[in-house]
């Protein structure tokens, strides 16, 4: 879009550098029709374009006159008359002191100086209107700009919102958690901080891969899990149950893991007392069927959070894929189930 | 004895509490709670001197839970959230420690209490609840022995009552300590307008809106409930509502 208006732009400026002098070159052939001098002629269209320039340059000083919204205005008009009369008024002066003994000259500047006033007028016209187009341009631009910085920004800050939102409340509360285990259970306090670093350090790797296996992602899971049942205790039970032909699948990395600690969020926060979280995969014709749910309370009102993960596990699909339709949420019997939908894709599942 | 109840949803992090209290053997720690309700319940049920509190809990957060008791202990806060969001009480005659935290501050959060400079917090507990994400999206009401989580999108309006508000759910009123102010303060600008001095109006349970008189409007909610609408306001709903 932007070097668009750049195109636009430059290919405007050569086409009136054209027309300015086209027009030049015509006014010249004028004035030697009528039997002048190629001297006087050629001095003539040199100074007019001299004093037309010095002035559009003069108009384009003017900063009020160009901030008026459209490019034809009574202001606008009547300053370029103005100003063209001047241009006209100044090139007569001139040409008839240059123009001395030269009789033929001297009359034609007599009879057309009008006409010049109004050629010189449309040309002054051409030059402004340019140069506010330009301006408006720029303008244009300049907006242009700001908005993709800002998108980008707003990128930016989504991206640290995610991992705002993921990292450190799970982790400063699993370290606390270690703090407590370290004199009770050293030996699970140790088994807490392995697990801990494994999932950190898979975390870092994964988000690098477009498609992971899924018995990769299961590993992850399951690293994820040990850290949150230390947490939680007894209360959370979480069942994965994945078919066995469906090991190899690729599936776009860090899909699943989202959409378990949204399970786990809204189980563990929403309902007081233990926390049954099913997590099934399965395949079907060319897909692969993916379904979590977990217990919730419909009467609690869960924080401003709400499906925060899961946005992120749908844009992410809509973008790996290009469609829309393949994440479902149902809510039957107290429970809230996500269906995941993943294409055999081509380029990812080939084998 | 200090009597000391522990309010926690992770069961290592009361474990936790409880081994750094057992230095101090003037505190005894009578219950050990993993959600606010149960904590609410707990402490009218004992009257602690002192609690130590996680914010982030199941059903409701600890500062919902604060709002809705009668007496005030003093509260130590347990969290994980980043001290921004309670940097607000250095100040304020409350302590919180950061997960995870040493002995060394704990110690430090004890001595502070002991030297009875933790007072009295509901007020800067009102203030501090509105920073956390739930406040914009429930209301915890308690009256009598009943609790009430109120979904704040499904208010129909509020109504300023005394030193109280008013809060008109499911064509009920549940009394709330609050300000209009407040509310009008933190509700979502789109969907809730301040029509009338008295009254915060949810745009979602507008029927249609009525003159009556010159230059002076009535609203008349889904219910068939009417409100005033004041002359100042009427831009602002218009406004609201795209027109």
């Amino acid at each position: 879009m932007i070097n668009r208006i750049r195109k636009i732009g430059k290919n405007r400026f050569v086409l009136t550098a054209l027309l300015l002098a086209f027009i030049g070159l015509g006014y010249f052939s004028l004035l030697r029709g009528n039997n002048i001098s190629f001297r006087a002629a050629f001095s003539d269209v040199l100074h007019s374009y001299f004093w037309m320039l010095f002035f559009s340059f003069i108009l384009n000083r003017i900063h009020t006159f160009y901030h008026s919204r459209s490019a034809i205005s009574v202001v606008h008009i009547s300053i370029i008359a103005i100003f063209s009369l001047l241009v006209s008024a100044i090139t007569n002066w001139y040409a008839q002191w240059i123009a001395g003994q030269d009789k033929v000259y001297f009359d034609f500047l007599e009879n057309t100086f009008f006409v010049r006033w109004f050629i010189l007028f449309l040309l002054l016209f051409v030059i402004v209107q340019q140069l506010w187009i330009d301006k408006h341009l720029q303008e244009q631009n300049a907006a242009f700009t700001r908005l993709t910085e800002k998108e980008r920004q707003l990128a930016r800050a989504e991206m640290n919102n995610l991992q705002q939102q993921f990292r450190p409340h799970f982790l400063f509360n699993s370290l606390n958690s270690i703090s407590a285990l370290v004199k009770l259970e050293p030996e699970n306090a140790r088994k807490m901080i392995f697990n801990l670093s494994d999932f950190l350090r898979k975390t870092i790797h994964k988000g690098k891969d477009d498609f992971n296996s899924v018995s990769d992602e299961i590993d992850y899971l399951e690293n994820y899990l040990a850290i949150e049942k230390v947490r939680f205790g007894e209360r959370l039970q979480v069942s994965i149950r994945c078919d066995a032909n469906c090991l190899e699948w690729q599936i776009p990395s860090l899909i699943l893991q989202p959409l378990l600690e949204n399970a786990i969020k809204y189980g563990v926060n929403g309902v007081v007392g233990e926390v049954l979280i099913a997590l099934e995969i399965k395949c079907v014709n060319e897909e692969l069927a993916i379904s979590i749910s977990n217990q919730f309370d419909p009467s609690a009102v869960m924080s401003g959070g709400t499906g925060f993960g899961l946005k992120s596990v749908e844009r992410k699909l809509g973008l790996l894929y290009q469609r829309s339709d393949l994440m479902r949420i149902n809510i039957e019997n107290e429970r809230f189930i996500v269906n995941l939908k993943i294409p055999k894709d081509a380029k990812s599942n080939s084998h | 004895m200090q009597k000391v109840i522990l309010i926690d949803d992770e069961p290592l992090a009361r474990v936790l509490v409880a081994e750094y209290l057992a230095e101090f053997p003037e505190f005894e720690i009578v219950a050990s709670c993993a959600d606010g309700f149960e904590g609410a319940k707990a402490i009218a049920q004992f009257r602690p001197d002192l609690i130590f509190l996680d914010v982030q809990m199941p059903k409701i957060n600890g500062f919902e839970m604060l709002e809705i008791i009668n007496e005030q202990p003093a509260v130590i806060f347990t969290t994980a959230y980043d001290e921004f969001a309670l940097k607000a009480f250095e100040n304020n005659a409350l302590d919180y420690l950061l997960k995870p935290f040493s002995e060394e501050r704990f110690r430090q959060a004890i001595q502070k209490y002991q030297s009875k400079s933790l007072k009295n917090v509901t007020a800067d507990v009102s203030e501090m609840v509105n920073k956390f994400p739930e406040e914009q999206s429930r209301i915890v009401i308690k009256d009598g022995g009943e609790i009430t989580i109120i979904p704040v999108a499904d208010v129909e309006f509020f109504e300023a009552y005394d030193d109280y508000v008013k809060v008109n759910y499911n064509g009920k009123n549940f009394l709330k300590k609050k300000t209009m102010n407040f509310y009008e303060k933190v509700l979502p600008k789109n969907q809730f307008i301040r029509v009338h001095r008295s009254f915060i109006l949810n745009i979602n349970h507008l029927a249609k809106i009525e003159s009556f008189e010159k230059n002076s409007y009535i609203a008349i909610l889904k219910s068939g409930k009417r409100l005033p609408i004041s002359r100042n306001s009427y831009s602002d709903l218009k406004h609201a509502l795209g027109l």
